[in-house]
């Protein structure tokens, strides 16, 4: 049990000070009565005793015995003149009490005023004159009395009338004074009812106060018996600690929760100090230590301490309220170690998940990339297998395992884009990018399949082309890819389209691009979790399409890291669209349009149709690579190009063979133990070696464009990707033998131009009126590769094309149709490529590049001089 | 509602009881034991004072006194005024309690008379010790009877509110010269 401080229960402060204001004006008042009362009360006393008292002893009486007296002297003193007694002693004693009496009314006190009263004046002085001429005869001899008996008679007679005055007019005065003694005695009596009736009135309503305070007290006492059982309920019951301070931070209230949590019971707890009684060493200084000056206490996170002396964390809540004695603060304290345990299991739940889910990361990558290198060795060795005599069902069985090993590099590669994304590498720096190009960039390269399944495939701006924007163009084009890919993978008939807008929200603008199809649709069901990883939605037998499941959440990864959303809206047999909401800034012009890795399959279905075209003088040249397969497969593909191919196994060995050997050209992995790529690279170039200056391609499976940066600004000339491709050799081939034989050592770095993963922009870049219009010895190596007898017959359908793709093609850009120009113009582009004619090839690439911008007028304008070029390569391809 | 009735309770029989003794306390006078007295002797000098009683519906003299025979009497004294005197007045004279024990009275009403038949009773049970006496020098000297004498018994006014009623006015007879014990 808590027992609470009485203070607790408030009364209402303002009633009970007018109460006690009320209550000292009746106390006063009730006061200035009972003193007024008892002032009046004694002055009645007083007066009630003057009339017990001192004019008492009865007056008439008194006055009218002096008459009496007189009378009795005269009639003693006419029964001696009439000779009936001789005695004298009675006329003598009578005359004696006459005197006396005269006396006692002219000295008696009470008389006094009878004396001096004017009209009696003549009276009294007339008694007085007959007692003086009298008193010597009545002491004197009895014969000289006798003698004088007669003259005294007369003069007493004469004297009656005069006593009778007195009488009368004593009688009168007293009656007049009594009279008005009683008046004042009656007002006094009347002034004394008064005040007590006053007075009773006030006792009435003193009473009738005591008693409504009195119920109210009643009433009062009542409701804070209940809300302090209330409160003393609520504190026994609560299962946080409570604890009542005063100002000094001495305990006042302790209750139940307070014992089981601190383990002090409240007798143990009362009167002592708070703060040391259940706060840890350290947390007895500020900002618990009580501080009535601060205004809101409000919550803290402590460590408090147990009667075991066992320090636990607790949260902490007071307040400070107002009681009778003065503030207090009440705290209520909660043990929360368990909570805080909870939470560090939590935490370490999730950081142990955490680790999981970088570890499962960690191991796909090093997973997909560990099964590159052996897809490397497969695919390269399959190439070159192609390259040798095969029978026709040899041939259909590698094209088989061709296409395998093309989707199962994809998957890969799937994965891989997963770890990258999820180490947020792939996104890259925001540039200037023109969308409305990288759309149909996207478009044009999926056209073959939409055309495969009779796809209507397009672009539509609906608020007109969206220009320059700054964004990630390797996250919106492989956004883009998989779910346009996706659309065309799940839509039968009909149309798969890509729509633009531009939308204002919450006063940002943004902007929208949508993937709509009229494909089969997605269940609702189903609709939450295709952004998951590793989703396919049909997993039974007749699977319709192949794929990781990786696509939609690779999707999802690079919108959210964009500061975006993804979603899709769908309805069965309808078809879906995907839409993608992102912030959009718009942006001055792009400087280039970063091209996106083309995935291995597409590269392999652009391969040139045949083996080797280029063979150009014997090189010599060095492979710097750690895989043995790797080395394998590239020595292969050089000796089969001609060239003498000299090994080094690691980085240092490569650098110790270039600077001691002068090699033509130098493969140099990437990634290897002691030395890498990179390091061997800055080595050669900033040593005196022999190789110091000679190119450097680099081999490398981080197929990212930072990266690729990184690689040529160390010294490198060119970027091969892994796995390799005779197609890439080839480029890079063709690349570095058009420039200076030997790249000046002191301007090592490499142009744009030099990178070969970008076979477009490399094309494009070299001013075209320098470029041959047919590169020397390339029909020759094409001859090699094809057979002496299926070139001619080569070169003839490439005329054909030509011939009729060049008039199409300046035809569609006059009527509009700019996307079906930009197909026929990149067609014949690829096909000039393989015969080496660089001329039509740049100029070809060119005109793309402008339409890809959405600039046919430049295309139009450059359609001359390509009816030129063209002219002078079927002419000279005709020559031979 | 108890407590009142109780209180009400509480005060009737109060009451019933004051008013119990008050009647017991309403005097019978008890016969005076008179027994036998012996036969009254005058004095040398001029008698001042005659006590009588009444003895079986007759009047005996029970003593005489001169002045000396009173003076005799322990001397009682005291200061007062008076409102039939000016001024403050030294009296001496026999205290009345005393008197009448020393003549065996302890009961009856004493009826004093003056010489001009002025007649008043005073109980005995009334008179106390130290409260009235009779009076025969004023200031001194002895009275005269044209100043209130020769005896005069005398209240000390001034020492007790109580000795200032009409009723103890009246009893303070001046030229008193009888005395009679009644039973």
């Amino acid at each position: 049990m808590v027992n609470l401080p009485f203070s607790w229960v408030n009364f209402g402060p303002k009633d009970s000070t007018r109460r006690l204001v009320a209550g000292l004006a009746a106390i006063v008042l009730f006061i200035f009565l009972a003193i007024a009362i008892g002032t009046l009360a004694r002055q009645a006393l007083q007066q009630m005793r003057l009339l017990n008292t001192a004019n008492s002893d009865n007056l008439q009486w008194t006055l009218s015995q002096t008459e009496v007296e007189y009378l009795q002297f005269h009639i003693a003193l006419l029964q001696v003149q009439a000779g009936q007694t001789a005695d004298l002693d009675d006329l003598r004693r009578w005359f004696d009490i006459f005197v006396s009496r005269m006396n006692i009314i002219t000295q008696g006190p009470i008389y006094g005023h009878l004396v001096t009263e004017p009209q009696m004046a003549q009276e009294f002085a007339a008694v007085a004159d007959f007692i003086d001429d009298v008193l010597p005869q009545i002491d004197g001899a009895d014969l000289a009395l006798r003698a004088q008996i007669p003259k005294i008679a007369a003069r007493a007679q004469e004297l009656r009338k005069d006593v009778r005055n007195i009488t009368l007019e004593g009688i009168r005065v007293f009656s007049k004074m009594s009279d008005s003694q009683r008046h004042t005695v009656s007002e006094t009596m009347g002034r004394i009812a008064l005040l007590t009736v006053g007075l009773i009135l006030i006792l009435l309503m003193t009473v009738f106060f005591l008693a409504k305070i009195y119920r109210a007290a009643k009433v009062q006492s009542a409701e804070n018996s209940a809300t302090r059982e209330r409160l003393q309920a609520m504190l026994n019951t609560a299962l946080d600690a409570v604890l009542v301070v005063d100002r000094a931070g001495r305990l006042l209230a302790f209750n139940g929760a307070a014992t089981e949590i601190f383990g002090y019971t409240e007798a143990e707890a009362i009167g002592k100090k708070m703060t040391d009684l259940v706060l840890a060493q350290d947390q007895q200084k500020p900002p618990l230590q009580v501080n009535l000056g601060a205004g809101d206490l409000g919550r803290l996170q402590v460590n408090a301490k147990r009667k075991s002396g066992e320090v636990f964390p607790v949260e902490w809540s007071r307040a400070k309220t107002m009681s009778p004695e003065g503030e207090i603060i009440v705290s209520y304290v909660r043990d929360i170690s368990d909570r805080i345990r909870a939470e560090e299991r939590l935490t370490k739940a999730r950081d142990d998940a955490l680790a999981g889910e970088r570890a499962k990361a960690r191991f796909m990558a090093v997973m997909s990339h560990e099964m590159r290198t052996p897809l490397n060795g497969l695919l390269g060795s399959l190439d070159l297998l192609k390259a040798t005599k095969l029978t026709p069902k040899q041939v259909e069985f590698t094209n088989v395992m061709e296409k395998s090993g093309a989707m199962l590099l994809h998957h890969v590669n799937d994965v891989l884009d997963i770890s990258r994304l999820e180490s947020g590498r792939i996104i890259g720096d925001f540039v200037p990018l023109d969308l409305d190009v990288l759309i149909r960039e996207v478009l044009e390269s999926q056209k073959a399949l939409a055309q495969a399944k009779k796809l209507r495939l397009r672009y539509r701006p609906e608020a007109g082309a969206i220009g320059s924007i700054m964004g990630s163009a390797i996250g919106l084009r492989q956004v883009l890819l998989n779910l346009v890919s996706n659309a065309i993978k799940f839509t039968d008939r009909g149309l798969v389209e890509v729509q633009t807008s531009l939308a204002i929200m919450d006063g940002h603008q943004r902007l929208s691009l949508r993937v709509r199809d009229t494909g089969m649709g997605i269940a609702p069901g189903d609709q939450a979790r295709i952004f998951d990883d590793f989703v396919t939605l049909d997993s039974s037998f007749g699977r319709r399409a192949d794929g990781t499941g990786l696509g939609l959440g690779i999707a999802r990864r690079i919108v959210q890291s964009m500061g975006g959303a993804i979603g899709l809206v769908s309805e069965a047999n309808l078809g879906s669209t995907f839409w993608i909401d992102l912030p959009y800034e718009k942006a001055a012009k792009p400087t280039l349009t970063p091209r996106p890795r083309k995935t291995q399959a597409e590269n392999h279905m652009k391969q040139p149709g045949g083996s080797a075209y280029v063979k150009a003088a014997k090189l010599d040249i060095l492979i710097v690579e750690d895989n043995q397969i790797n080395r394998f497969i590239l020595r292969e593909m050089l000796i089969d190009m001609g060239h003498s191919v000299t090994e080094a196994s690691d980085g240092l060995m490569g650098v110790d063979l270039a600077q001691s050997r002068r090699f033509d050209l130098i493969f140099m992995d990437i990634s290897m133990p002691a030395l890498d790529g990179i390091a061997a690279t800055l080595r050669l170039r900033a040593g005196r070696g022999l190789s110091a200056s000679a190119p450097i391609v680099a081999l490398t499976a981080h197929a990212l464009p930072d990266d690729h940066a990184l690689f040529l600004a160390s010294g490198m000339n060119a970027v091969l990707n892994k796995p390799l491709e005779r197609a890439a050799l080839f480029r890079v081939f063709e690349e570095l033998l058009m420039w200076p034989k030997s790249p000046s050592k002191t301007s090592p770095k490499p142009s744009k131009s030099a990178r070969i993963s970008g076979p477009t922009k490399a094309m494009a870049a070299p001013p075209q009126e320098d470029l041959p219009i047919l590169r020397a010895g390339a029909l020759q190596e094409l001859a090699q590769v094809l057979g002496p007898d299926r070139l001619p017959q080569m070169i003839d359908r490439f005329l054909q094309e030509g011939h009729r793709t060049l008039p199409a093609s300046l035809k569609a850009l006059a009527q509009g149709h700019d996307s079906q120009a930009k197909d026929m113009i990149h067609s014949l582009a690829g096909a000039a490529a393989t015969f080496g004619a660089l001329a039509l090839q740049a100029q070809l690439a060119q005109m793309e590049t402008e339409l890809k911008r959405s600039n046919p007028a430049g295309a139009r304008t450059m359609h001359p001089d390509l009816a030129k070029i063209w002219a002078q390569t079927a002419e000279a391809m005709a020559g031979i | 509602m108890k407590a009142p009735i109780a209180a009400f309770g509480l005060v009737a029989v109060i009451l019933a009881i004051w008013a119990f003794t008050g009647m017991n306390r309403s005097p019978l006078p008890p016969v005076a034991d008179a027994g036998p007295l012996a036969p009254a002797t005058l004095p040398k000098g001029e008698v001042v004072l005659t006590v009588n009683q009444e003895i079986n519906g007759q009047q005996q003299v029970l003593a005489y006194f001169d002045l000396p025979a009173l003076q005799a009497l322990p001397i009682a004294s005291f200061e007062t005024t008076t409102m039939w005197t000016h001024g403050l007045q030294k009296f001496e004279g026999v205290d009345l309690k005393i008197f009448l024990d020393s003549l065996g009275v302890a009961a009856g009403t004493l009826i004093a008379t003056a010489v001009n038949d002025y007649r008043i009773e005073i109980p005995v049970a009334e008179i106390e010790q130290g409260g009235p006496m009779i009076a025969y020098h004023v200031n001194g000297s002895p009275m005269s009877v044209r100043d209130k004498g020769p005896l005069w018994i005398v209240y000390p006014y001034d020492a007790n509110p109580k000795y200032q009623t009409e009723v103890v006015f009246s009893r303070s007879i001046w030229q008193m010269n009888r005395l009679e014990v009644a039973p």
